[in-house]
């Protein structure tokens, strides 16, 4: 029976916590400094070790007001998880780390606390090196010579990358919400009249009455603007034409499991030509998927999307990336391209959205997020139509 | 599986439709004393009753379920003010006596329609039917009792009767124990089964009530087309949870083989319905429905066997299936 979906357990972050650990120990270091950023940005090491989404935007710094929007864990080999957050707290119902202390000053906190744990000359791993805020690096530089802090790209990736059971049924879940938002937007395209605007307001809402946690955006690019893969703003006060190609995007999270689901429709009928180029997408998003599986490369996933954009006669026009991997945040490694290396394991789910874009013509991006199983074919997580251009 | 696809909606009517409508009724004649008083009576009753069906209506319209289920808490509650109106005049109106028993059971059910709207108006009317159901149903029976004993003792009273129940356009459905099939053991207790895993199951899957709606309210374009997952699978689980409800139920032996039936026709409705994304419900019928089909088909030749056991077995399952 439909029911909402359990969130992540606090024993398994428990786990998660340990294991950690164990690898920071075996990699030589006292303990890691896990840095998280917004809720809606970049939680996800933080999220993944202490289930606390920082709820509040990043925001300049100020006299006492330091680290808005961030949080930072420290995890020490050897003796309890501290969380500091910002000064808008916690939710102690939800955060799996017992010892939470709010700092104004984030990087006071942060000093402050390594001197209590006798850390503050310690080698220490840094997990998140690309959104511990500069002004924080150099305080600790400043304030703490004899400490250590060591980017550490590995240990936390490496076990967000495979996901387990629970986390898989609320990526499952997640896609549902993505899914009503883009089946809302299709009926209002479909029948024709409407303005962007209109269509991402009422695609939000259906996926927040779907149980969305929230919704990052909702793409809606029309007619030319479709070509743009990311346009500023979400949505204008345009008009949708009948006939034009419609890029829609669906970003969010579901208990803090992100969606991700791009699909392409059109305004009433298509016209052969946009037919044409809509097909060739959904073609090259069905060759990427159908090579999903464990053991094999991303590359070799990304080349099938690519020879059938070329025998479309589109290989010109490919528009970059083409898919990666979600889970906590919206894009999580791997990065679907040619070249890449990476080999598929079980547990990875990876958003496949080979793109076509011919400049102010028209685009098109068909995503799905599979799961990669432990043997045969991907699973597709998203339910809704690949061919939206021909439903309602 | 349209007609299947309907009974949801119908079992809601019908018990709304009970609240706010008269009771059931049927014919005669006979001789002029015993009916004594019945003219005034039934004039002021029928003015009563159209009064009051007219003042219901411009409240809300429970014929619309979709219009229902959208009623805000203080339009139920206006309709509670209209039935305590009712009440009232019902009150100040004196019923002969071979009729006391049955105007009072009308003011019962009177009641009783007050207290399921007072509650529906805190609680949502939808998720409070199934609590009201008993209630209604021995209420309905009272009603029905109290009339057979008013046309034994006055012949005309089933000509008003009639014309009471009429008031809002229809005959009210039978009631178990008086339906056509109630002398066949254990049918009447089935009915109420089905009638109950049917309510049972939208306070199970509440979000089923708007596809529900949606989907039995016009026929000739289906509206699950652009249904995104979330509503096929609250659908779909509906008619799982009613499957489910129905299995706690037992029917009488000559009746099995076709409420197993029933009950695989609601599971395989389900099926389906979770299967119909991007399609839409009717097309995934035609092209997929083949589970559906024959479970449809079974359940159409169990008719026959059940009949041996009870003749009106036709007209119930005409009534449930």
């Amino acid at each position: 029976m439909f029911e909402d979906v359990p969130p992540i357990s606090a024993e398994e972050i428990r786990g998660r916590q340990q294991l950690v650990r164990e690898a920071a120990a075996a990699a030589g270091y006292d303990g890691l400094v896990v840095v998280g950023r917004s809720f809606y940005d970049r939680p996800g090491d933080l999220a993944y070790l202490t289930n606390h989404f920082p709820p509040f935007p990043t925001t300049v710094f100020s006299e006492g007001n330091r680290g808005m929007g961030h949080a930072i864990l420290l995890l020490p080999v050897l003796g309890e998880p501290v969380l500091l957050t910002d000064a808008r707290k916690h939710r102690p119902d939800l955060v799996v780390v017992d010892d939470v202390r709010a700092a104004g000053d984030l990087g006071i906190g942060l000093i402050e606390l390594l001197k209590e744990t006798y850390l503050e000359d310690a080698n220490l791993g840094l997990v998140g090196d690309d959104i511990l805020p500069a002004a924080i690096d150099r305080q600790l530089l400043t304030e703490l010579p004899g400490l250590t802090l060591e980017p550490e790209p590995n240990i936390v990736a490496k076990l967000r990358a495979i996901k387990s059971p629970s986390e898989l049924a609320l990526l499952r879940r997640a896609a549902l919400c993505a899914d009503a938002a883009l089946m809302t937007a299709n009926a209002m395209i479909r029948r024709g009249g409407v303005t962007e605007r209109e269509v991402c307001a009422e695609a939000i809402a259906a996926a927040m009455r779907a149980g969305a946690d929230f919704v990052r955006y909702f793409r809606v690019h029309s007619g030319p603007w479709s070509a743009y893969g990311s346009r500023w703003p979400q949505a204008m006060d345009r008009t949708i034409e009948p006939g034009e190609i419609v890029a829609l995007d669906a970003i969010g999270a579901y208990q803090g499991y992100g969606f991700d689901v791009n699909r392409t429709t059109v305004c009433g009928e298509p016209n052969a030509e946009s037919r044409r180029l809509l097909e060739t997408t959904q073609n090259a998003t069905e060759a990427a998927v159908a090579q999903i599986r464990a053991g094999v490369t991303v590359a070799t996933v990304a080349d099938a999307a690519v020879d059938v954009m070329k025998r479309g006669q589109y290989g010109d026009y490919f528009a970059g990336m083409m898919g990666h991997g979600i889970g906590l945040e919206t894009v999580e490694l791997p990065y679907l391209k040619i070249d890449e290396p990476t080999i598929l394991q079980p547990g990875m789910v990876i958003c496949v959205e080979p793109g076509l874009s011919i400049p102010d013509v028209a685009g098109a991006a068909i995503e799905q997020e599979v799961i990669v199983p432990k043997s045969g074919p991907a699973e597709i997580i998203t339910p809704t139509p690949t061919n939206l251009w021909e439903v309602g | 599986m349209k007609r299947r696809l309907l009974t949801g909606t119908a079992a809601l009517l019908i018990v709304l439709a009970g609240m706010i409508g008269g009771p059931s009724a049927q014919r005669a004649r006979a001789q002029a004393d015993p009916c004594q008083g019945l003219p005034a009576y039934a004039q002021a009753m029928l003015a009563e009753q159209q009064r009051y069906t007219e003042d219901a209506s411009a409240t809300l319209d429970i014929e619309d379920l979709k219009q229902v289920a959208a009623a805000t808490p203080a339009q139920l509650n206006e309709l509670v003010g209209v039935i305590d109106r009712h009440l009232k005049n019902l009150d100040a109106i004196r019923p002969p006596a071979f009729a006391e028993n049955w105007h009072m059971s009308i003011a019962e059910s009177g009641d009783l329609s007050q207290a399921m709207f007072a509650d529906g108006a805190i609680n949502g009317i939808f998720s409070v039917l199934v609590d009201y159901y008993n209630m209604s149903l021995l209420s309905d029976q009272d009603t029905e009792q109290a009339r057979l004993d008013a046309i034994a003792a006055c012949p005309d009273f089933e000509a008003f009767a009639t014309e009471y129940d009429m008031v809002d356009g229809e005959l009210d459905d039978p009631v178990p124990g008086y339906a056509p099939w109630s002398s066949c053991a254990g049918l009447d207790d089935l009915g109420i089964a089905i009638d109950r895993a049917t309510l049972q199951g939208l306070v199970d899957v509440p979000a089923a009530l708007t596809p529900l709606l949606e989907f039995g309210s016009d026929w000739d374009v289906d509206p699950s087309i652009g249904w995104n997952q979330l509503q096929f699978f609250a659908l779909a689980d509906y008619y799982e949870a009613i499957a489910q409800q129905l299995e706690q139920a037992t029917a009488p032996d000559y009746a099995a083989g076709w409420f197993q039936q029933l009950i695989a026709v609601d599971r395989s409705i389900g099926e389906l319905i979770r299967g119909s994304h991007g399609q839409g419900i009717m097309a995934a019928s035609a092209t997929q429905g083949g589970a559906v089909a024959q479970a449809n088909q079974a359940m159409s030749d169990a008719v026959a066997g059940a009949t041996v056991g009870c003749a009106e077995f036709p007209a119930f399952a005409e009534a449930y299936g």
